[in-house]
């Protein structure tokens, strides 16, 4: 009988608590109250996030709860197409880049027939090129061949 | 004081009705419209995807543009709370509550038409306790010293904290994590840098945008993409089909009176916003009702009050964030993100140098409303319509608005991927029922609360009874104390009514 949920959520504050508060007393001055180091803050605000993750923590193992889920499919893919987007703006160009993302969001659900992935991608690629590029002047290549 | 305000009423209008103003106000009700409307994305998300073009605009154009999202969302999102029981926007979700069930007694046109005019009564009500309030408190705010804004700050992030709808603790964390992502980049003191592991692209800090759409934007299309589509929507609606009764009209002025006072009360309070006001107007309707159990099942008192009170507080939240330089909500974080970008000091000196941003920000926001109403009665039927666009159609679009603007604000692609470590944080977050609104107003408020922490005790030389010498910072901690032993006394008791609860269903012969 454990509430799993937040006991995976406490135990992660205490530690991302745990860590900023190490960094800033190893890397950072930390300093007094009436002159305060640049690693004041950041010791003090993990100091407490590990005590608030204690808090949530320690109750959760007193009582019952579900065990988190989530749909890792499409957290997989939709995490991906963005990434892919950021990875082929540079070399290749806004339009590779639009259609990278499209077709790895897709990988997420099967409803779309390979016709209607083409053309939302390249209804994209039209509505990016018209909005950003021609009206508002942003300087992204359209398409671009790094060899 | 009040002597300029026709003045200044006057200065205001005449910006917010330069043709670019209302091109730009009307291109932002329009869009807060659409995307309140579909369920999944809200404003917040709608602003951070629009951000980055409102670089190109001047910051009054800009504010007017994103004002209009703000708020036309917020008309918007009854429209999916009403046709679907699925609030547009989280503001909206206590309007699901008898707005659904007046559509299933096929009233659904009159429920429509009744929030616009609620939504319009609260928000130009609003407008005006605004442009009423906001100098008298930018005009004690003048005398703030370091120590009240730093008390005012923390009475802001606790009140947000402990009055939202779930666990405050967890709220609390979140924020004191937004404070850490905040801090992240170079320290103005001391020129050091924090976190930054040696990128370059940090030493500025975390981008706002990026954090932002991480957070609300990816980890919503994440969590949105196996909602079933929308295929049967009432057709039936028509202008003749919006008319109310006679009862309806009488049921309803009260409630939308009150439910503005609530709205405009709560909006204004730093930290609380729409939702609460509108939670807090459903409850006080139902308290006063001569037969409460109407409700929920169609009273039109119901939806009358929470989305007045909704609407009045999207335009008091602007006090705190135009007067104080202190955003309510995440959404105002970002709205004070275009000031600071355009090279503006959020604060009470706002309104004295920029009057015409001031005043023709307020100002638009009548024209806003107006436009919504003028907007919404006619067009009720294509925002129906608009509930039936396929999500897998949508969300490429909105994953592309998002890299591409993120793209845009600093041409990095570094920005982007920052986009994946926040979107993937936020579904976690959301997995492990975090809230991710705290997160970002931690974000936005901490550097410049630990700037004022510093700045306070740098003065006091290291006496911390300077927040509770001076009297306006004593009164911000002495809230801030009040409300933290509020909110451990109400889960101390919700914890043993549980607690009474599970000894009675164990001790029961089952």
């Amino acid at each position: 009988m454990r509430d799993y949920r937040d006991i995976l959520g406490g135990l992660s504050l205490i530690l991302i608590g745990l860590y900023a508060a190490i960094y800033s007393f190893v890397l950072l001055r930390i300093g007094s109250l009436s002159n305060m180091g640049p690693g004041f803050a950041p010791a003090s605000m993990g100091i407490i996030l590990v005590f608030l993750g204690l808090g949530i923590m320690v109750p959760a193992f007193l009582r019952a709860g579900a065990w988190p889920s989530g749909d890792l499919r499409a957290f997989l893919a939709v995490s991906a197409s963005v990434a892919t987007f950021a990875i082929l703006l540079r070399p290749f160009g806004l339009i590779p880049a639009i259609f990278g993302l499209t077709f790895v969001a897709y990988l997420s659900d099967d409803s779309m027939t390979l016709l209607g992935r083409l053309c939302v991608a390249a209804g994209l690629c039209l509505g990016a090129t018209l909005i950003f590029v021609v009206a508002l002047g942003v300087q992204i290549p359209i398409l671009n061949w790094p060899w | 004081m009040y002597d300029s305000l026709l003045d200044n009423i006057s200065l205001g209008f005449s910006t917010a009705v330069s043709a670019v103003n209302i091109f730009w106000c009307f291109a932002g009700v329009l869009l807060g419209t659409f995307v309140g409307v579909i369920p999944g994305i809200g404003a917040l998300a709608a602003i951070s995807m629009l951000f980055p073009i409102t670089f190109m605009l001047d910051p009054t154009s800009a504010l007017i543009m994103l004002g209009g999202i703000y708020y036309g969302s917020t008309y918007g999102g009854s429209t999916a709370s009403i046709l679907l029981n699925l609030p547009g926007t989280p503001a909206t979700a206590v309007t699901c509550l008898d707005g659904y069930p007046m559509a299933q007694q096929g009233r659904a046109a009159v429920a429509l038409l009744m929030t616009t005019v609620a939504s319009f009564v609260g928000g130009s009500l609003g407008v005006v306790i605004t442009m009423l309030f906001a100098p008298v408190i930018s005009e004690v705010a003048l005398k703030f010293g370091p120590a009240e804004y730093f008390s005012l700050m923390l009475v802001g992030l606790i009140a947000a904290s402990v009055i939202s709808s779930g666990s405050p603790v967890k709220s609390v964390a979140m924020v004191v994590l937004g404070i850490l992502f905040g801090l992240v980049g170079i320290d103005i003191y001391s020129g050091t840098s924090r976190f930054t592991y040696g990128a370059f692209e940090l030493i500025e800090g975390i981008n706002l945008v990026a954090l932002a759409m991480g957070l609300f934007g990816v980890a919503e299309v994440i969590a949105s993409i196996r909602r079933a589509g929308i295929t049967e929507v009432d057709k039936s609606i028509n202008l003749r089909s919006m008319l109310p009764t006679r009862d309806d009209v009488r049921r309803s002025v009260f409630p939308l009176l009150r439910g503005t006072m609530i709205g405009s009360f709560f909006g204004a309070l730093p930290g609380t916003g729409g939702s609460i006001a509108s939670f807090m107007s459903y409850a006080a309707e139902k308290k006063i009702a001569r037969d409460p159990s109407r409700f929920g099942n169609g009273a039109i008192e119901g939806i009358m009050g929470p989305e007045s009170a909704n609407n009045a507080a999207d335009q008091t939240a602007f006090i705190p964030t135009l007067t104080l330089g202190i955003p309510g909500s995440a959404t105002m974080a970002l709205m004070l993100g275009v000031l600071i970008i355009h090279g503006m000091a959020p604060g009470p000196t706002l309104m004295l140098e920029h009057p015409d941003l001031f005043w023709g920000v307020i100002m638009s926001f009548w024209i806003g409303n107006l436009m919504l109403l003028l907007l919404n009665i006619p067009l009720i039927g294509v925002w129906v319509r608009v509930l039936q666009i396929p999500f897998p159609i949508l969300y490429p679009s909105i994953l592309m608005f998002i890299c591409v603007g993120v793209f845009t604000v600093n041409n990095s692609t570094f920005d982007v991927m920052t986009v994946v470590v926040f979107g993937i944080l936020g579904y976690g977050m959301r997995i492990l029922d975090f809230p991710p609104a705290p997160l970002l107003l931690g974000f936005v408020l901490g550097p410049m609360m630990e700037e004022n922490f510093r700045r306070a005790l740098l003065i006091s030389r290291g006496d911390l009874t300077t927040f509770v010498e001076r009297p306006i910072s004593m009164a911000f901690v002495l809230i801030t104390v009040a409300l933290l032993a509020w909110s451990a006394w109400m889960s101390y008791r919700s914890h043993r009514a549980h607690r009474a609860r599970t000894v009675e269903v164990s001790g029961s012969p089952d």
